[in-house]
């Protein structure tokens, strides 16, 4: 009865109700959207580097982070082929021999880091080819090739098929340099390598080094959860090496994840507190608007924790009637934008230098609309135990004289 | 057989301020199945008298004895129990839950009492029958005349088998028909049912019904006539 009384109770004052839950609808659809949208942006920001440039593990030598050079390589690259390849985690990995050098064109000269490549193997670790927006993916030609972003060609002003010079040390510290054509223009989508990186054949690299053995071993795994769990059998199978998994290779993408959490976090109290005072507000003046009738409910045998039940269930049904709709309402436009997408088209080339794609895809995990239910429940009978407590302290015979 | 005995009541508001003397040394014994009414003109302490027996307002001075137990030592909660238990109020402004049916409101009183639903209904259709209201039981308070609430409102007093009925000047918003026929409707009750009714008026037409008169002027009896 106490359950029934207070449903009915808050369809007395429809108008004042309505606005509480529909505020709570709107609250509640916000913080979805908002949420979808921050994990979005930031997932693909975060996707985008871990895809397209970290990967999931990295392999180097233990030296090599602090002096980069031709004697930190890795050492017996075989044996860690052999033990990659026995792992079933590991999905795809690939060596490469990096140096620092320029790359200069008939018009420029900028500095860049020479990665020479087996174009398969990073094909399936870094995803070269699907990133192409010009040209061919190292296919077309023999002798030579180079692949570059365009930011990199814009800089260099080439285009496909132009000739550049890499310069560079190679292994005996000798200043030497090759000619390369240019094969393919990627639209790369790491910032990292959009801003100084191109690609040769791994092969074409040996030649001019005059050095085999890779600096570096990207590995892609079969599942990103498996991370940690994996970075640590490899680095007891290969003590030798320093096993770094993304998160290492770039702790700003951790804590752009972390800002992000915090963000919504913030974002959610905000928007929690505006509504507790919204609850508080139509509640004490649904209490003092019945204070009479509060006083002939506890003169005639109503427990003052019956009253105080009372106006909570009456408060949290308030509260709760518009947050499910919020949700449904949040959803929907989350599954909308899942497929549809936001176009950022016009602001392409800003959000490139930060490595997100221009249409963003909204998805949300579902602990979030747990999260948010709880969060709504706290929400709710926070603002209900002071209206509450108000009415049990009202006394039978003064409540009863009021008009 | 005694079963209200006021000792000694005294209550004075604002003792600290203005002082407001509202019932002075008021001595009163109810037996029993009377049917009482309190009168006096507005400020000689009815209202404070009625609402001190009910143990909705405790006394400056003084005890309250109800059905032999002192009232005026028991905790708020005790008092809370007391009055679901053993009396049933009817108010001026008849205090009806709006948003409860009549039969609803009947009903909510037992159950806070914790009857069965069986007993509840049967209770509650008995009751509403006996008021003449079994037809509008399903009508909320707005749907129902102001004699029709009260009647309703007596009903729920009766409701939890009570052996008090307090009422607050209970026809002061009734027309002369809805009064005579609430008051029929009472009287006859209170032989049925054989509780004691107590009621605050100054009705000339609820103290042509009582059976026993008491009169307070200033905050002190000033007579006590037995019909």
């Amino acid at each position: 009865m106490i359950f029934n009384i207070s449903w009915k109770n808050i369809w007395r004052n429809k108008l004042r109700s309505g606005v509480v839950i529909g505020a709570m609808i709107l609250g509640v659809w916000a913080l979805l959207f908002l949420f979808a949208f921050s994990d979005s942006i930031t997932n693909n920001m975060v996707g985008n580097s871990i895809k397209y440039d970290y990967s999931h593990i990295q392999l180097h030598n233990k030296a090599y982070k602090n002096d980069p050079t031709f004697n930190n390589s890795i050492n017996g690259p075989n044996e860690v082929e052999t033990v990659l390849a026995g792992m079933r985690q590991v999905a795809s990995y690939s060596e490469r021999l990096i140096v620092s050098g320029m790359v200069g064109s008939a018009n420029s000269t900028q500095g860049a880091m020479i990665y020479g490549i087996d174009p398969e193997a990073e094909a399936a670790v870094t995803y070269l080819d699907d990133q192409l927006a010009e040209g061919t993916y190292f296919t077309e030609i023999k002798r030579n090739p180079i692949v570059l972003s365009q930011h990199m060609a814009e800089k260099l002003k080439v285009r496909l098929g132009s000739k550049v010079v890499l310069t560079f040390q190679d292994s005996r510290n000798n200043i030497t340099a090759g000619s390369f054509r240019i094969e393919g223009i990627i639209k790369a989508k790491s910032p990292r390598i959009n801003e100084g990186v191109v690609f040769v054949r791994k092969g074409d690299l040996e030649k001019l080094t005059d050095w085999v053995q890779p600096q570096e071993i990207g590995i892609v795994l079969q599942n990103i959860q498996e991370v940690e769990t994996v970075k640590a059998a490899l680095q007891t199978s290969l003590p030798a090496l320093e096993v770094s998994s993304y998160k290492d290779l770039a702790p700003d993408l951790e804590v752009m994840t972390q800002q992000t959490k915090i963000s919504k976090t913030v974002l959610m109290v905000i928007i929690m507190l505006a509504l507790v005072f919204g609850i508080i507000n139509t509640m004490l003046m649904a209490v003092l608007e019945r204070t009479k009738e509060i006083g002939m409910l506890m003169a005639i045998g109503m427990k003052r924790i019956r009253v105080f039940t009372m106006i909570m269930i009456e408060t949290i049904l308030i509260s709760l009637a518009g947050a499910p709709l919020g949700m449904l309402m949040g959803y929907l436009t989350i599954v909308y934008f899942s497929s549809h997408g936001f176009d950022f088209s016009a602001y392409a080339a800003s959000l490139e230098q930060y490595g997100i794609d221009s249409i963003i895809y909204l998805s949300l995990d579902a602990s979030n609309y747990f999260m948010l239910a709880f969060t709504v429940v706290v929400t709710a009978v926070l603002g209900a135990v002071y209206p509450a407590r108000k009415a049990t302290k009202l006394k039978p015979v003064e409540a009863l004289r009021k008009l | 057989m005694i079963v209200i005995n006021a000792k000694n009541i005294s209550k004075t508001y604002n003792p600290d301020k203005v002082p407001v003397h509202a019932l002075n040394h008021v001595n009163l014994e109810i037996k029993k199945g009377e049917f009482t009414a309190i009168v006096g003109p507005s400020g000689s302490g009815k209202s404070t008298l009625l609402n001190i027996i009910g143990g909705l307002d405790v006394p400056s001075e003084g005890t309250i004895e109800l059905g032999g137990e002192d009232i005026s030592k028991f905790s708020d909660n005790e008092l809370i129990d007391f009055r679901l238990q053993h009396i049933g109020f009817v108010f001026q402004a008849y205090n009806l839950i709006p948003v409860l049916t009549a039969e609803e409101n009947v009903e909510f009183i037992m159950l806070l009492q914790k009857q069965s639903e069986k007993d509840r209904k049967a209770r509650t259709v008995e009751l509403l029958t006996k008021v003449g209201l079994k037809d509008q039981m399903n009508r909320r308070p707005s749907e129902l005349s102001g004699g029709q609430q009260q009647r309703v409102a007596v009903a729920r007093a009766l409701a939890s088998k009570p052996e008090f009925i307090l009422a607050d000047e209970p026809t002061a918003n009734l027309d002369s028909h809805s009064t005579a026929t609430l008051l029929d409707m009472m009287a006859n009750m209170n032989e049925k049912e054989g509780a004691t009714f107590v009621f605050s008026t100054h009705d000339q037409r609820v103290i042509d019904k009582a059976r026993r008169v008491i009169t307070l002027e200033d905050g002190k009896i000033v007579s006590d006539e037995v019909r």
